[in-house]
Parts: C-alpha cells; sequence; structure tokens
C-alpha cells in the first residue's frame, strides 16, 4: 500500500469509526434518527443524547486519538526511539498530577472546568520543569531522562494525593479518573480542549521536514538549515498543549501513541513526515473503536478505556523489547 | 586563486579547560579539493563542524563572502554548504532514494515535496556514487561502504558550493575509495570548493590540490602535497615513517615504520 492510499484508507476508516461513535450505545437509535438529531431541530430526549452524550464523546475520540497518534510519531521522530510516547517526557503524568489536585483540594466540585484547567496547568508546569532540568539544547538522551524523572515524580505525588485522600470516595474517584475514560463527556469538555489540541497539531505540523533530516543525525540535521533549539521548543509546547487538553479531559490514555507509530511506520516507508498524519488518523481510528468496543464489553459497569488501551499495549511493549533485544544479540 | 569561499581568521577553540585549536588561519576557494590530515585528536573534525556553523569558535572569526550567507540564514547556509559527518548515523529503515532526498530539504518549505528539478539532482547525485539500481533498496540493509555511498550521495543532492566531507572513504572498499575521491576532484575541479579530513596519505598526495596537516591544536604545514608531506613533516605530525614512491605518473606515499621518538 503506497502513503498516499494509507491516508485514504485511514481517513475513510476514521470517518466509519466517527459514525459508529455515533450510532452504539445502550439507546438504540438507528442512523435515520441521528441524522435527524444532529441537523434537525429536534429537542426530544433521541436528539438530546445524540448532541449531548454521543457527539461529544465522538468528537474527542477522534482529537484525543489523534493527539496521541501524532505526538507518538512527532516524538518517535525527535528522540530517534521508537519506543518514545507522550507519557515518557512527563507531560501525560503532570496532567494527570494537575486534574487530581483539582479532585483532592474539592475544586473540581464546586467549579466544574477547574478539572481540565487544572490538566493543562499540569502539562504546561512539566513543559517548564523539563526545559529547566534539562537545558534548552538538551541532547535526546537528556530529554528523556529528565522526562521520565518528571514522570516518576509526578507518579509520587499523584501517589501523595491519594494518600492523604479527605475520605475513601474521594480516593475512589481519583483512581477511576486516573484509568482514563470518554464517558460523560460534554460538549463543554470538546470547547475547553479542542482548541488547545487543534493548536498543538498546528505547531507539530511544521515540525515534519526537521523530524526527516535527523534521521541522519543532529549534526547533519543542523547542516541541513534546522535549528534543533527551536524545534524542540515548538515540539515540547506542541505536545504539551495537545496531550496536556487530552489528558485533562480524558486521564491517562496510554499507549495509543507508542502503539500507532509503529504499526504504521512500515507502510510510510519510515519517514517521520510521512509518518504524522497517518499517526493522527489511526491514533483517532483505535481511540474511536477502543471506545466502542468498551461500550460492547460492558455496558453496564463502565470498562475504562485507558484499561482496555493498556491491556493491548503493554503486550505490544513486550513485544517491543523482545524484537530490539533479539536484534541486538 | 579565486576569492574564497570559506576563510578562517585566527581561529580558536576548546572544549572546556581543553584548547583544541589554537590560531588557525585558513581558507577553502572555488575549484579546489583540500585535503585536511592529521593524527586522531588533532582537532580536524572540530574545523570542519566549525567551517559548517556547527560548533562555535571560542575566539576568531569565520567568513563566508562569497557565499552571499546572511547571518543567522540557516537555510541559506545549508543551501551552500554541504557537511558529511564522520560515520555518518542512519535512524530509521528509509529507502536509498528518500535518504538521498534529504539533501534537497534546505531547498524546500516546511511542507514542500520537491521539484523536478530536486528529483534530477537526487538522479544525478546517485548516478554520481555508482548508486544506480540502490533507490527502493532499504538503507539499514545496506553494507558499511554501500551506506558511506549512499551518505556521500545525500550530501551531493545539496548541490553545494562548498562540500566539507569527514573522512569519506572511510570503509570503502579500494575501488569505491578511488572512486570517491575522484568524484570529490570532479565536483572541486567543476567549481565547489571541497575540504576533505583524510588518512590516507596516498589519496592526499593524487588527489588533492592542497593539503593541510593539523598538528598539536594549529597548523603545521600546508601547500601542494608533493612540497609539504616531506619525511620531516610526517615524522613530526604522524610519527612515521614512509616510502614514497612514484610510477607512471602516479606518487604514492606509504607509512612503514613509526618514527624513533
Amino acid at each position: 500500500m503506497s502513503p498516499a492510499r494509507l491516508h485514504v484508507f485511514l481517513g475513510v476508516m476514521t470517518a466509519l469509526a466517527f459514525v459508529g461513535s455515533l450510532l452504539i450505545g445502550p439507546a438504540a437509535i438507528g442512523l435515520d434518527q441521528t441524522i435527524s438529531a444532529l441537523f434537525g431541530g429536534d429537542v426530544g430526549t433521541v436528539a438530546l443524547i445524540v448532541k449531548e452524550v454521543r457527539l461529544p464523546r465522538a468528537i474527542l475520540g477522534l482529537t484525543i486519538g489523534a493527539t496521541l497518534g501524532l505526538s507518538g510519531a512527532v516524538l518517535q521522530g525527535f528522540l530517534r526511539n521508537p519506543l518514545a510516547e507522550p507519557g515518557l517526557i512527563g507531560v501525560s503524568g503532570f496532567a494527570s498530577l494537575g486534574a487530581v489536585l483539582t479532585f483532592y483540594t474539592g475544586v473540581s466540585a464546586a467549579f466544574a472546568l477547574a478539572l481540565p484547567l487544572g490538566g493543562i496547568a499540569g502539562a504546561l508546569i512539566s513543559v517548564m520543569l523539563l526545559r529547566g532540568l534539562a537545558g534548552r539544547d538538551a541532547s535526546p538522551l537528556t530529554l528523556i531522562l529528565a522526562g521520565v524523572a518528571l514522570a516518576s515524580f509526578a507518579g509520587a505525588l499523584t501517589s501523595l494525593a491519594l494518600n492523604f485522600a479527605p475520605n475513601p470516595f474521594a480516593a475512589l474517584e481519583i483512581v477511576f479518573w486516573l484509568l482514563g475514560s470518554l464517558a460523560n463527556r460534554s460538549m463543554d469538555h470538546v470547547y475547553l480542549a479542542v482548541p488547545f489540541m487543534l493548536t498543538g497539531w498546528v505547531m507539530l505540523a511544521f515540525l515534519g521536514r526537521s523530524l526527516d533530516a535527523l534521521t541522519l543525525g543532529e549534526d547533519a540535521a543542523r547542516s541541513l538549515g534546522y535549528n534543533l533549539g527551536r524545534v524542540q521548543t515548538m515540539l515540547i509546547i506542541g505536545v504539551s498543549l495537545s496531550v496536556g487538553a487530552a489528558t485533562a479531559v480524558a486521564g491517562a490514555i496510554g499507549f495509543v501513541g507508542l502503539v500507532v507509530p509503529h504499526i504504521l511506520r512500515p507502510y510510510v516507508g519510515h519517514r517521520p513526515s510521512a509518518l504524522m498524519p497517518a499517526s493522527a488518523l489511526g491514533g483517532a481510528v483505535l481511540l474511536l473503536c477502543a471506545d466502542i468496543a468498551v461500550r460492547l464489553a460492558a455496558p453496564d459497569r463502565e470498562l475504562k478505556i485507558g484499561v482496555l488501551t493498556a491491556l493491548i499495549g503493554a503486550p505490544f511493549f513486550f513485544i517491543l523489547v523482545w524484537r530490539m533485544r533479539k536484534d541486538i544479540s | 586563486m579565486s576569492a574564497p569561499l570559506i576563510a578562517v581568521h585566527s581561529l580558536s577553540a576548546s572544549f572546556g579547560a581543553t584548547k583544541v585549536l589554537e590560531g588557525i588561519n585558513f581558507a577553502v576557494a572555488a575549484g579546489e579539493l583540500v585535503g585536511l590530515v592529521g593524527s586522531n585528536g588533532a582537532g580536524k573534525t572540530t574545523l570542519l563542524r566549525m567551517m559548517a556553523g556547527l560548533l562555535e569558535a571560542t575566539a576568531g572569526t569565520i567568513t563566508y563572502d562569497s557565499l552571499n550567507i546572511s547571518a543567522g540564514d540557516n537555510q541559506a547556509r545549508a543551501r551552500a554548504i554541504a557537511y558529511l559527518p564522520q560515520a555518518g548515523a542512519i535512524h530509521w529503515a528509509v529507502s536509498v532514494e528518500t535518504l538521498v532526498g534529504m539533501g534537497r530539504l534546505p531547498h524546500m518549505g516546511a511542507f514542500g515535496t520537491g521539484t523536478e528539478r530536486d528529483r534530477q539532482a537526487v538522479a544525478a547525485a546517485m548516478a554520481a556514487c555508482d548508486l544506480g539500481g540502490y533507490e527502493g533498496r532499504t538503507v539499514t540493509n545496506l553494507s558499511g561502504g554501500e551506506k558511506a555511498r549512499v551518505l556521500l550521495a545525500r550530501a551531493l543532492a545539496v548541490e553545494p558550493k562548498v562540500l566539507l566531507a569527514d573522512e569519506p572513504v572511510a570503509g570503502l572498499d579500494p575501488a569505491h575509495q578511488l572512486e570517491v575521491m575522484q568524484k570529490l576532484r570532479d565536483l572541486a575541479h567543476a567549481g565547489a570548493g571541497v575540504v576533505a579530513v583524510m588518512h590516507d596519505l596516498t589519496h592526499a598526495t593524487r588527489y588533492c590540490d592542497r593539503v593541510v596537516v593539523l598538528y598539536d591544536r594549529s597548523i603545521a604545514a600546508e601547500g601542494v602535497p608533493g612540497d609539504i608531506l616531506t619525511p620531516d613533516v610526517l615524522a613530526k605530525c604522524f610519527g612515521v615513517r614512509a616510502l614514497y614512491g612514484e610510477r607512471d605518473g602516479r606518487s604514492f606515499i606509504v607509512p612503514v615504520d613509526r618514527a624513533e621518538g
């Protein structure tokens, strides 16, 4: 399959998964009812379910999946490491921590939008700490080390919040939120998160060529005219805006940014710039399908989507490590 | 000789407290192949990276007068000066054609896909490096020598006015060493300025218009290879004694012993 045909295929799959996400749920609502609910002036229960429950969920599945796939592709290209993903540089961890703190302090109960805002603030703080720790012209290795250190620190602080949770219910709420979910999100979440994600995407889109050049190593990339300090700044801000917003509204959804670029890379001839749009589409397809799967698998108990992606992703990670080990020996 | 493309004035460099280069004056002009020789750690790569704009000098300046590069215009510099790193890495399993095509990145915008002109430059660079039929091959499956040729083709695809090559023939078989040296010479004689770091003194003698010997942080000798690669210079700068010879108009220098301390 050529890269162009792959993009068409993934585009069609994304559209189908999006429609599927609108159609599938506990209430049986047909395609014609969904269309008239979306575009007609209906105000009944059906219209309410489609517009206020399923539409935001589908939009968030699409945009968060695309965010995770795109930022995974960009990070892997920049760090030249197929194991990199947004969680690695601590952005997801701090976004989670920011959101958890709004639970912990009770601010989110008083003011609903504090939750997503806390997540975005956490992501931005992680970026500042990362820049402070690793320095402006950090090598990919320094950046990974600083990111891993930050991610562990965020994890420790999150555990501390759990440890001192005011009551078992608050702790449970935090744990459930950390598992990651697209359920019960409203159009408010869409309005708050999507503009940040789009801004991040635009910043990342400009990096494709510099990631191609980095295939040749840093010196060669710089000799081809790329200012790697600026590339890194754009990358960190782009990733934290998009992933910070995504994590803030949906919790920590891992492994999408790892698995999707890895599967699609051979189909785009391993070229980092070509992998970016493919991974964005692939991430959207994967998350939309995973979200449909959790609705079908356990309609009454709500299987968390972050649990499902981890169940798929972790064994995938094992296989990756196993293969790398064989390559080395 | 025409005006220098790159001129280095009283250049010094240090890494931390270690001085690597001191008071270097050096220029490369259009139409010449300059061989940069010296023992390991003499500062050859450092000098080359500084000329490529990859490393800041501790003291001294580098001017690019006849290249018309305004300060800070990275893309203009990248179009004029190609840099071929020593034992260059290739991080992803792209095709040979894609990799060579990366030499055209300075000629494109952030979303450019390449014009007919870019495709011609890539095809010419591949032909020059004996890579006909390699277009679709995966770079990570190539032998070391094949990779070296692909990376050289990538640098040639830039169509630079100056090529700075760090050990371009390392790892190549004898036939391809001769071919690459001849290619560098052709490139220079077609009007580019070429500086190549090398260790083979016979190559330096046979192909280079000029040789610069780095020793003890500065330039120990500079000039036409036949004049300066003398037994004294070899003993002092490389610590070796060599056999000198000539046959059918081709000179050679073969190191045979370590020189007595």
